[in-house]
């Protein structure tokens, strides 16, 4: 989502919870958002006849029902305090050396996409008649309008034409496992200047995610904002569905392999047990205009 | 000033976290904490803004709120938040007054000077009513109920809804409306060229600010 969408989404008192956490989250981070903000402010406080400088009470109302919305034991995560840098740079730096390249792409926000957002009939097999026994289903999620519109990005074929999705838009994993075989997945990504994106599991987990087995069409985790962490451009995804976990260690190496265009996952992490797919999703940025 | 020293259902209401009660003591005591974060800080309007959300997120939680004893001034309490905040939460380099409410002195507020009369102040009351005018000229009749209702009158959304006998919903619509027109108003009426940014809306209220623009 834009920087002006979220602003406009604000002032409309139109954002969800997350949504606001994610914008004040960009005030603290980005002076181009807290400059237009500014702005957007100030003009409202002119228009409502108070002193340069003050809040408007439209502003006011819509603090408290951010507020309202925080006192049920949620509140929206405060900015970093001095203590908590110190905390947060002690575990970068140790993250850092202990996973080189490491890029964090889940945020600790609730997933706002509901199984509901995402049409039925986008969960029938691609590129073949037969029924999904075991799949990762990615959908590119878009919300910026009143309708939240999807569409999947697990396009069959890995290196074929790449599917879009853009960058002011959420990724949204889901699966099938009907079997009993596979208890594990891992997936991650690798972008085509070579930087590995972490999804499933978190980079700290250290191997891969327990799977339900016999059951289908399940939304995994929640969605994942891509301007937090993603760049335009295209991106490799592998997932590996497996009968045991696979270690941090084991993927390092694929991952390092697959910044060759001509790598091939499913010949870098075959092995017994296993079931890999992976696909190409082409990330567009379509800029701040609304 | 006393909402809740004076008011025991208030008081009990407030503690169970009950909303009514928390937006009747937001209701009272925001505007203050915002005027207190302006004056004591000069702050923007954005970090006045989230000082106040920070403030409020703080004092309405449920340690907070079991913790207040229903006898200390209240404003002092939340004023003092508002300090605790700003300067080791924001821990931005502000140029800030060095006073911080005192716990019992619930008087403290009130001797925060009124806005000065100043000729920048004047240049900023004069380019306003420009923009309001050219505003009021664009408005469809309704929108300029709702304009009246919501921007000048300061009624909420139910209370200008019900004053125009119009839905919730409808008055939010015109709402934003008016906020585009303003925005176009701005882009088109000589002060900034068209396809103009908010950054560079910013720069035209800043200017307006420092009396910068004739």
């Amino acid at each position: 989502m834009s920087r002006n969408t979220l602003i406009r989404g604000w002032l409309d008192g139109k954002l969800s919870r997350r949504r606001e956490e994610a914008l004040w989250e960009k005030v603290r981070q980005d002076p181009v958002v807290r400059r237009d903000l500014e702005a957007t402010l100030r003009l409202e406080s002119m228009l409502c006849g108070y002193e340069a400088g003050e809040i408007s009470h439209l502003e006011l109302e819509r603090i408290e029902e951010r507020v309202l919305r925080s006192v049920d034991g949620t509140a929206p995560a405060e900015p970093h305090t001095v203590k908590s840098w110190v905390i947060a740079f002690s575990a970068a730096t140790a993250a850092l050396l202990l996973l080189p390249m490491l890029w964090w792409l889940k945020d600790s926000r609730p997933s706002e996409v509901r199984r509901g957002d995402i049409p039925a009939e986008l969960f029938a097999p691609r590129g073949s008649a037969a029924p999904y026994e075991t799949h990762l289903f990615v959908f590119c999620v878009d919300d910026r309008d009143a309708d939240v519109a999807a569409h999947r990005l697990d396009r069959p074929g890995g290196d074929a034409a790449a599917d879009q999705c853009p960058l002011q838009a959420e990724l949204q994993f889901a699966f099938t496992n009907l079997g009993e075989t596979y208890s594990y997945l891992y997936v991650f990504g690798v972008d085509d200047t070579g930087r590995r994106l972490w999804y499933f599991p978190k980079p700290v987990q250290g191997e891969s995610l327990a799977l339900q087995t016999e059951v289908s069409e399940v939304l995994l985790g929640d969605s994942i904002i891509l301007d937090v962490n993603h760049r335009a451009g295209s991106v490799r995804v592998a997932a590996v569905f497996s009968s045991e976990p696979l270690r941090d260690d084991e993927i390092a190496d694929a991952a390092t392999a697959l910044r060759d265009p001509a790598a091939v996952p499913g010949e870098l992490l075959d092995g017994t047990g296993r079931y890999v797919e992976s696909f190409v999703m082409k990330i567009i940025d379509e800029g701040d205009a609304p | 000033m006393t909402l809740l020293v004076k008011n025991r259902p208030l008081l009990r209401a407030f503690r169970d976290g009950e909303e009514w009660a928390l937006r009747q003591v937001f209701r009272e005591y925001a505007p203050k904490v915002a005027r207190y974060a302006r004056w004591n800080f000069e702050m923007s309007e954005v970090d006045v803004s989230e000082t106040t959300q920070l403030t409020f997120m703080r004092v309405f939680s449920d340690k907070a709120r079991s913790r207040y004893d229903g006898l200390r001034p209240f404003l002092s309490y939340v004023l003092r938040t508002a300090h605790n905040v700003a300067v080791n939460e924001l821990n931005r380099a502000w140029r800030r007054r060095e006073s911080i409410p005192s716990e019992a002195d619930d008087d403290w507020f009130d001797r925060i000077p009124a806005d000065a009369a100043t000729p920048e102040k004047a240049l900023f009351d004069a380019e306003r009513q420009r923009l309001i005018s050219a505003l009021l000229e664009a408005l469809a009749p309704l929108e300029k109920a709702v304009f009246e209702k919501r921007f000048v009158e300061a009624l909420g959304q139910e209370a200008a809804a019900s004053a125009l006998g119009l839905s919730r919903q409808r008055v939010r619509t015109l709402e934003q409306r008016i906020r585009r027109k303003a925005l176009t108003i701005f882009k088109t009426s000589g002060h900034l060229p068209r396809g103009t940014t908010a950054a560079m809306v910013s720069a035209l209220v800043e200017s307006l600010l420092i009396g910068g623009l004739s």
